[in-house]
């Protein structure tokens, strides 16, 4: 999957479309599921919020990026500018543990060891925590 | 696999089989012995320049038994006999010709009991008197979200419109039944389509629709418009025909009674009847002459994929209820339980009318007879299949087995059997 840039638009341009909401397949074709693989594609936004965006726009679950019309597309890049998404948020999350490390609290302390913070057990079993936490505290994509 | 390919092999019908035999004599549905009831019993083929006309409106399933004989045929059953008169009857033929009545059927029926063949038969009679044929083969696909919608803005509740499969629905009509819209002229005015030329053909009109799926809702309007015209509008009568009786059917009628897989703006489930495509077809059982020029409506439940709307099955135990002379004041009316929540749309839709003009009748399809089933089998004889000799009791054996003649099974102990004996 290609990565995005914080304004919502692909590198690769497949089609005006495709640019709009800021995804295409690898292959560059426009036959691309709207929901699951554009929308969801974004940090921040998964199938509750997704599907909740086709419905406003009325965009059937099924739909393909090459069968939105004009104004649908327009639709949703302009209110996926509005949403708080991609490394805006991320910045936000870092921003969240930055402030709980600030603070001197137990969850800022685990953050900064890298440990599990939200109480798990780390006698045994503690890798399987590790990669999410990791994982959230990058800025940029894997 | 290529993309879709599994899909078209799930969707494949198959009509004949090389290795079945080939029937000596065996007579085709005509206008003639669609209504001859010393033929019950006997199978049917149909017509072979009539079967892309019914695979264009999709009256084959894939898992119907077509594939094992040499030829499509259906058991010309009582129900069959029956219908043939119907369509004789409104055709202005036969008997007691009543040209431009209306009759609207909802079939209902156990699984297998034939409904959807029942179904096939009507197309195949239709085709056979020159009518217009309009099939929506599979109810579901209009309300499973997988076709495009939008709204109709300033409608309240908001209805929604859908394009592509308006569009498909024009394909379908304009293929089936290309030769009799070639030679129906336009004779109403249509302000919303001003693309239309004048002194264009029925055919014409239709193909704008699946041209361009945005306009494809205003090019039905106006295509039904012309089907149920009387009368030509001033101005346009030259080369004004009057129009054939029509024949509507829908399968899976189920799915439009519940709420459909399509969401509103604010995430809740738009309801099946607020779809302009599922209404307008709806819409026709309810007002009193819907079709102008008479026809059949024919709307059958299907048990294969049954989503089960509570309100359906009392609306359909009220209608039958209806039909025995049970008023609605009775304590013997169905009347569903207290805080069931069935759907109040739904009962009002399928009311049983007191004084209708032509209303909506429960037919329910039972099993075949036992000398029809004898018939059925002797056709898996003569092809082949069977090996046996048929005598009455093996046949009582085979119409007990499966549940009093339902046809389904009938169909799947005949299969059963070859394997058995090959």
């Amino acid at each position: 999957m290609e990565s995005t840039s914080p304004s919502g638009t692909c590198s690769r341009q497949a089609s005006p479309q495709c640019a709009a909401i800021g995804l295409s397949a690898p292959n560059g074709s426009t036959n691309t599921h709207v929901q699951q693989k554009s929308l969801q594609s974004f940090f921040g936004i998964g199938d509750f919020t997704s599907s909740r965006i086709m419905a406003r726009f009325n965009i059937h679950p099924t739909c393909r990026v090459g069968e939105l019309a004009n104004k649908q597309v327009l639709d949703l890049t302009a209110m996926l500018s509005e949403m708080k998404i991609e490394n805006d948020l991320r910045r936000e999350v870092l921003n969240n543990i930055k402030r709980l490390k600030e603070t001197g609290t137990y969850r800022g302390r685990r953050h900064a060891l890298g440990l599990p913070v939200n109480g798990q057990r780390t006698r045994t079993q503690v890798s399987i925590t590790l990669p999410y936490a990791i994982l959230l505290r990058r800025i940029a994509p894997a | 696999m290529a993309p879709g390919e599994r899909r078209a092999l799930k969707k494949r019908i198959v009509l004949s089989n090389p290795n079945a035999l080939e029937i000596e004599g065996m007579v085709d549905l005509s206008a003639e012995t669609m209504v001859d009831s010393r033929l019950r019993g006997t199978v049917l083929g149909l017509p072979m320049p009539m079967i892309d006309q019914l695979r264009a409106v999709e009256a084959f399933k894939p898992k119907q038994g077509w594939s094992i004989f040499r030829r499509p045929g259906t058991v010309l059953r009582r129900d069959t006999i029956e219908m043939g008169r119907l369509v004789e009857q409104i055709s202005g033929e036969g008997d007691k010709p009543q040209k431009g009545k209306v009759a609207k059927k909802i079939i209902n029926g156990m699984k297998g009991s034939g409904k959807s063949v029942h179904l096939l038969q009507a197309m195949a009679m239709a085709f056979l008197k020159k009518w217009v044929v309009i099939t929506v083969p599979d109810a579901r696909e209009l309300v499973c979200a997988n076709t495009a919608y939008t709204a109709v803005e300033g409608t309240k509740p908001l209805q929604y419109i859908q394009p592509n499969a308006v569009s498909a629905l024009l394909k379908r009509t304009v293929e089936a039944n290309r030769e009799l819209l070639a030679e129906l002229k336009v004779s109403q005015n249509h302000p919303s389509l001003p693309m239309l030329q004048p002194g264009s053909t029925l055919e014409e009109l239709a193909k704008l629709g699946f041209a361009d799926p945005a306009i494809s809702w205003a090019v039905f309007q106006a295509f039904w418009a012309e089907l149920t015209a009387s009368a030509p509008a001033a101005g346009l009568e030259k080369g004004f025909v009057p129009r054939p009786p029509m024949l509507v059917t829908v399968d899976g009628l189920a799915h439009w009674m519940t709420e459909s897989e399509y969401r509103d703006a604010d995430y809740n489930k738009i309801h099946a009847h607020d779809l302009y495509f599922v209404k307008h077809f709806l819409s026709l059982l309810k007002e009193g002459d819907s079709l102008k020029n008479g026809g059949l409506l024919l709307y059958a439940t299907s048990l294969s994929n049954n989503p089960n709307p509570l309100a359906l099955s009392i609306a359909l135990d009220r209608l039958t209820a209806h039909q025995a002379g049970i008023s609605a004041s009775s304590p013997e009316y169905p009347n569903p339980a207290a805080y069931s929540g069935a759907d109040e749309r739904v009962l009002e839709l399928l009311k049983p009318a007191e004084k209708a003009i032509s209303p909506v009748e429960l037919q329910t399809l039972e099993g075949i007879t036992r000398d029809e089933a004898r018939g059925f089998y002797e056709y898996f004889a003569l092809s082949g299949l069977l090996r046996d000799s048929i005598t009455d009791q093996w046949v009582g054996q085979r119409w007990s087995l499966s549940g009093g003649g339902i046809i389904g099974e009938l169909e799947k102990l005949g299969r059963r059997f070859r394997a058995a004996s090959a």
